[in-house]
């Protein structure tokens, strides 16, 4: 794979970190140059090539804009497994791991600290820590923690169909766990619209961060657990609020169960249903069936930032935007650099802060630039990290997932 | 380099700006051509000053020093194939004036031209050197290598578009060359030296560029010819019917098999030949200007027209353009390239002599390119696989020997670089050698700058 890259440089416009650092081995071109040196044994292997690999936002801007189609970005993780597979996962990320794959069990003890080391402050949305701690600032916002996850706390309605027309929802980490209000707002959109919803519980984190990081085992294991979960109820779509969650399955799983012929037919053919919710309602379920539910419209201006993993992962960039414009049909506008990664990449933001401020700082900007008072997204990721960008910049901009904004219109 | 020279630099810009480590300095040792070599280190300064300080010191302990753009060069431009110092100017990237009522733009040496164009359109203006790099090569590569590009064929190479210079001589001096006017023979024309210089003589820290007023409206014509021959001709002829084509673009009929070989854009199954035209200025010109061109194709055979006036179907026509890089890839990923061009009314001739060493000496040859300025991009290689030494060399000696018996030149926008040193004597005599040997000695009496090119004898042909 690292021979289609000719080493022309174009890559140096797509690149956000590239843009922060300003040296040259932050480029796909770089990355590359680095891996080819060490494979003909022009380096050692150290820490400051991990740095480079780890210091990539897996964003996806050089593949959408190299004119030979190089892949950077499946470069970058596949090298991250090798080196994963030699020296281990370095400490914060196996943190993470511990975190999202310990269960309920975990999430609880999680928020219990959670609550000790941060504060509500009542007119923000998100919690700030009580004193210093590493990798927090005392300016940063952080997902409050659920006192229950959605996925033990939700009933279908008793009004919901289980005609014909009915979904899967997978929730993801964030949404079961933080972000419960996004979860809850896709199962009321859904609802409204007659379609009847189901959330496997078996299910658990998809395992992007771990894949993404280069643990490939674990991540195996939780696409396992995955494909069991979602493919014991049959063949309805399955629908996912988060782009990543949706990208892992659609595009990875396959892979991660190649060596095993049963799952691995049985992650292609859940791949082949499985949709992100905007691609899912556009889509499948159609605008006009949404409009005559719309209440409230929006009433400010709002734009729109495209997460890396949904326009460039899965192609979906048209649908939350035609989602907008329902929602509020006389105030949608396009900000610049609309799919530019908003840097909280994952882990990204926690081993590499001060260029993920930065790439933050430049979003918030041009969030600003665009004069709306809400800024739509289809990542409860981006949504924090939009939402801590403009809290640091006194920014008076509200961060939603489309689909609470959608619920929102929709009356009770 | 000794750490005493490590330490005297770090002194002078912040550590984080001066690299040393194996893994941050390999990939400055490359660009887009086939060559690399690895510094020992690399200073990434912000300021002129930072840079002649930089200089003075390389001076003084007699360490090379390669300037770097963006690394987008095709001929070792950047490559510091003698080791020492890459003095990259990546933070000095910025636009710093469009001075819109004197039509012209101060800019730092590694803002790109794409981005000059986005805020001089802001001012109906823009900048015509469109190299087909210009979204990420460095200005000042630009200026360096005094890049081409489609528009040339009406609006000029870089080297008229470049109005004045601050440049850091290798002793460490700073000097303008130029000023803001379009009319200024006060002493030497030092401008004019630097652009094409290769990073040679000097280390551009500013430029002030000429800007032009954006055409209102613009026509794209591609038309399809059954013979190549024909088409060839018609290239001077649009030339002469006083049109001013601000694009004359051309691709032979290897180039139109690759295509239909690799992709959606899909050439008529009898097509020898494709040439696009492209018109600019007031829109009320437009349409004559295209009517003209049109007759024009069909006086000359073209069997198939196609016209874009709108910028979406323009888009459409320069895609497939664009695409011929990616179809012959899919043919042959060992394709061997010149750049070079001929006074614009020996095309035909040129073309036909090509075909000529094609077919005896048995290669896949491939000629498309800026035809308007009499600029050819070739590309050979063997018909089933990549063409062993000897066979590289002797294809290369008779185009090259074809070239300068049309009173042709070997490098016409893609630079020296390290690639064409043995072959200067096909364009330059010993004493004009001799010449440029002498000013490059005044300029850098101690060869510290760029060493190894863009014509020295010890020069390395492969990797190192």
């Amino acid at each position: 794979m690292l021979e289609k890259c000719i080493h022309c440089g174009e890559c140096r416009t797509a690149c956000p970190v590239f843009e922060e650092t300003r040296q040259e081995r932050f480029t796909a071109r770089g990355r590359i140059g680095l891996l080819e040196a060490l494979l003909e044994g022009e380096i050692e292997p150290s820490e400051k090539v991990y740095g480079t690999l780890d210091k990539c936002l897996l964003c996806l801007a050089c593949c959408e804009n190299c004119g030979g189609g190089v892949l950077t970005e499946e470069i970058v993780r596949k090298s991250r497994a090798e080196w994963v597979a030699n020296s281990g996962l370095k400490p914060i990320k196996k943190l993470v791991q511990a975190g999202l794959t310990g269960g309920d069990e975990t999430i609880s003890r999680a928020r219990k600290l959670q609550q000790l080391l941060f504060r509500k402050v009542p007119a923000e949305s998100g919690l700030r820590r009580r004193f210093p701690l590493p990798l927090v600032d005392k300016e940063q916002l952080v997902p409050e923690l659920a006192e229950t996850s959605f996925r033990n706390s939700f009933k279908p309605s008793p009004q919901s169909p289980k005609g014909p027309e009915s979904v899967i929802l997978f929730t993801g980490c964030l949404a079961n766990y933080a972000t419960t209000p996004v979860a809850e707002a896709t199962v009321k959109v859904l609802e409204k619209l007659g379609i009847g919803v189901e959330v496997p519980p078996g299910q658990g984190c998809c395992g992007a961060p771990l894949e993404i990081a280069g643990d490939t085992r674990a991540a195996r294991e939780q696409a396992e657990v995955n494909v069991s979960a979602l493919t014991k109820l049959g063949s309805h779509p399955v629908i996912v609020p988060c782009p990543t969650c949706g990208l892992t399955i659609r595009q990875r799983y396959f892979n991660l169960l190649g060596d095993d012929p049963v799952f691995e037919r049985k992650a292609r053919s859940l791949a082949e249903r499985t949709l992100e919710i905007t691609e899912y309602l556009v889509g499948r379920v159609g605008l006009d069936r949404l409009k005559p539910l719309i209440a409230a419209p929006l009433q400010e201006r709002v734009t729109y930032h495209d997460p890396c993993h949904l326009a460039r992962g899965l192609g979906v960039r048209d649908q939350p935007r035609e989602l907008l414009k329902v929602i509020a049909p006389e105030g949608f506008v396009e900000m610049e650099e609309a799919d530019r990664c908003c840097g909280l990449a994952g882990t990204f933001h926690l081993t590499n802060r001060p260029i993920s401020k930065k790439i933050q700082a430049r979003k918030t900007a041009r969030v600003r630039e665009s004069g709306a008072g809400v800024v739509a997204t289809g990542c409860s990721a981006c949504v924090i990290q939009l939402r801590d960008g403009a809290h640091r910049a006194g920014l008076k901009v509200r961060a939603r997932h489309v689909i609470e904004l959608l619920a929102e219109t929709i009356g009770e | 380099m000794d750490r005493s020279f490590i330490k005297k630099l770090r002194r002078l810009v912040d550590r984080e700006r001066c690299l040393t480590s194996p893994e941050e300095v390999l990939v400055y040792g490359l660009d887009a051509g086939p060559v690399r070599s690895r510094p020992e280190a690399v200073v990434l300064p912000e300021t002129t000053t930072e840079v002649a300080e930089i200089l003075k010191l390389a001076t003084r302990e007699r360490v090379p020093v390669t300037p770097r753009g963006a690394g987008s060069g095709l001929t070792g431009g950047a490559v510091p194939v003698k080791g020492g110092l890459v003095l990259s100017l990546d933070r000095m990237n910025r636009i710093l004036e469009i001075d819109s009522p004197n039509l012209l733009a101060v800019v730092q040496p590694n803002a790109t031209a794409a981005e000059l164009n986005r805020e001089a359109q802001k001012h109906g203006l823009f900048f015509g050197p469109d190299p087909a790099s210009m979204s990420f090569s460095a200005l000042g590569g630009n200026i360096a290598e005094n890049a081409g590009g489609m528009r040339a064929v009406k609006y000029g190479v870089t080297k008229h578009s470049v109005l004045g210079l601050e440049v850091v001589l290798p002793s460490g001096e700073v000097i303008r060359t130029g000023s803001k006017c379009v009319k200024d023979v006060v002493g030497y024309g030092l401008t004019e030296l630097f652009v094409g210089s290769e990073g040679s003589l000097g280390v551009i820290t500013e430029a002030i560029l000429k800007l032009i007023p954006r055409p209102q409206a613009r026509g794209l014509l591609a038309g399809y010819f059954r013979n190549m021959d024909r088409a060839a001709e018609a290239v001077p002829a649009i030339l002469r019917a006083g049109l001013a084509p601000s694009a004359l673009e051309f691709l032979d009929r290897y180039c139109l098999e690759a295509l239909r070989n690799a992709f959606e854009h899909q050439p008529p199954s009898q097509a020898e030949a494709l040439l696009l035209v492209e018109v600019d200025g007031r829109a009320e010109e437009i349409p004559r200007k295209i009517e003209l061109v049109e007759e024009l194709f069909r006086e000359h055979g073209a069997t198939g027209l196609r016209t874009a006036r709108d910028e979406p179907g323009q888009e459409a026509l320069w895609a497939m353009r664009r695409s011929i890089h990616g179809a012959m890839e899919s043919i042959s990923t060992h394709w061997l390239e010149e750049d070079i061009s001929v006074p614009v009314g020996r095309i035909p001739r040129m073309l036909r002599k090509l075909e000529e060493i094609r077919t005896e000496l048995d290669l896949l040859l491939t000629c498309f390119g800026h035809f308007g300025d009499g600029n050819i991009h070739l590309s050979y290689t063997g018909p089933e696989g990549p063409l062993a030494e000897d066979r590289a060399l002797m294809a290369r000696e008779r185009i090259f020997e074809a070239v300068s018996r049309m009173e042709g030149r070997i490098a016409a926008e893609h630079g020296l670089g390290l690639a064409k040193a043995d072959h200067l004597a096909r364009n330059l005599s010993p004493e004009t050698i001799r010449l440029m040997e002498r000013l490059k000695k005044a300029f850098d009496p101690l060869g510290i700058l760029n060493p190894g090119k863009p014509f020295s004898p010890d020069q390395p042909t492969g990797h190192e």
